[in-house]
């Protein structure tokens, strides 16, 4: 454990660094950066159509951009020193998703809830 | 008979005097000008010490017995006040990267940088930043010259062996040639790295941006044959990809460089190329 806590120095081998992923690093970024340019559209048009299709793409896209992101972050910060830092996040963000795929199919939805709040 | 001669040689001394006093005040020395005396903050480390812990020490130099750039005080303090003064220096304007520090909170060539004639304010001079320091003003660059030699900074070429190598020249076209432009002059100080927050974070698995155009250089040089190779070498999350486009690199460079520029052109390769993993997959 106490491992954990103190940053391996280097050097790290490529293969280290790419540890297990199934994609490649420069396709997720594409996908990531797709997706952020995407969102421009899909946030108003979202909230100007409204419907079931357009609650589960907003919810998809926020939680998935903003999944990446703060693992962005933790991957600068704390990585090192916490290696399975990533996988409480991952469980939150899960959490997360299932909670406004809920909100989705058993209330109003994201997209309702967002215009109701701006009635008020 | 005496007072005659006094009044007779007056006039003519005095227009003596006037007249080297025009002639010669262009040349005259300067009689008694009062020394500029500015305050050199400098970080001291001495690891042979026992137990000796970093501080800053402040010396005090006239200006005006000094040159105009940082390193030259530098020079001035230890050849006349502190010989144990210690830091890297060569060439003295700015083509070998040794003398790159830390002066007022910028990372920049001692060499290339004026001493702010401002003599109320003391300047700061500390080594890179997120450094080890091996001592004073010397940091260890170990690390940075192994990722240097880790994206391997030659010309690789696919046909011919060893044997070949110097038989022919390789040509380029002028447009090729230009490409380079803007790249092949980085003289590797370390400024631009050692300014970037994610190379302070991650320098063990991050590059950094003087690495990356030097990577960058040899990916777009059209005579080297191995271009997806080294883009695949960038396949992880760290190489590149700790890149927020902060571009403290651009800002600092002391040669008017655009590392951030590079990274940025390596991402858009990344994206676009077609590597072997790719296609096999595919």
């Amino acid at each position: 454990m106490s491992h954990y806590f103190q940053a391996r120095r280097g050097p790290f081998t490529p293969e280290e660094k790419q540890g297990k992923h199934m994609m490649m690093a420069s396709t997720h970024w594409k996908i990531e950066r797709i997706i952020a340019v995407s969102m421009l559209g899909i946030m108003p048009a979202s909230i100007y159509f409204q419907g079931p299709f357009w609650d589960f793409m907003i919810a998809s896209t926020v939680m998935l951009h903003g999944y990446w992101g703060v693992n962005g972050v933790l991957t600068d910060y704390l990585e090192k020193f916490i290696p399975f830092i990533h996988w409480f996040w991952y469980a939150l963000a899960m959490a997360g998703i299932a909670g406004l795929l809920n909100f989705n199919y058993n209330d109003v939805g994201v997209t309702k809830a967002i215009s109701l709040v701006w009635k008020l | 008979m005496a007072s005659s001669t006094v009044v007779k040689i007056a006039p003519v001394k005095r227009a003596l005097l006037q007249l080297i006093q025009t002639r010669c005040a262009q040349t005259a020395a300067a009689t008694e000008v009062a020394p500029r005396m500015k305050k050199f903050s400098i970080y001291r480390f001495n690891p042979e010490k026992q137990g000796d812990k970093p501080k800053v020490q402040t010396y005090e130099v006239d200006l005006n017995k000094c040159g105009p750039m940082v390193l030259d005080a530098l020079i001035k303090i230890k050849d006349e006040m502190d010989p144990t003064l210690t830091f890297r220096r060569s060439c003295r304007e700015g083509i070998c990267g040794s003398c790159s520090m830390n002066i007022g909170g910028e990372n920049t060539l001692a060499c290339l940088r004026k001493i702010d004639p401002n003599t109320s304010k003391a300047m700061k001079i500390y080594p890179l930043p997120h450094m080890y320091v091996i001592k004073d003003l010397v940091p260890d660059m170990s690390n940075f010259y192994a990722q240097y030699r880790a994206i391997e900074p030659y010309l690789k070429k696919k046909d011919g062996s060893e044997k070949d190598i110097g038989k022919t020249q390789y040509l380029q076209s002028v447009k090729d040639r230009a490409k380079l432009d803007g790249l092949y002059e980085c003289i590797l100080c370390a400024c631009c790295s050692t300014s970037c927050p994610s190379y302070w974070w991650n320098s063990d698995k991050y590059l950094g941006p003087a690495v990356l155009m030097q990577a960058y250089r040899w990916m777009i040089d059209s005579r080297d044959d191995f271009t997806n190779e080294r883009l695949a070498m960038m396949e992880d999350k760290f190489s590149v990809y700790r890149c927020h486009t902060i571009m403290n690199c651009t800002k600092t460079c002391p040669k008017g460089l655009n590392p951030g520029l590079a990274i940025g052109e390596i991402k858009k390769m990344l994206a676009l190329y077609q590597s072997e993993a790719k296609t096999a997959k595919a």
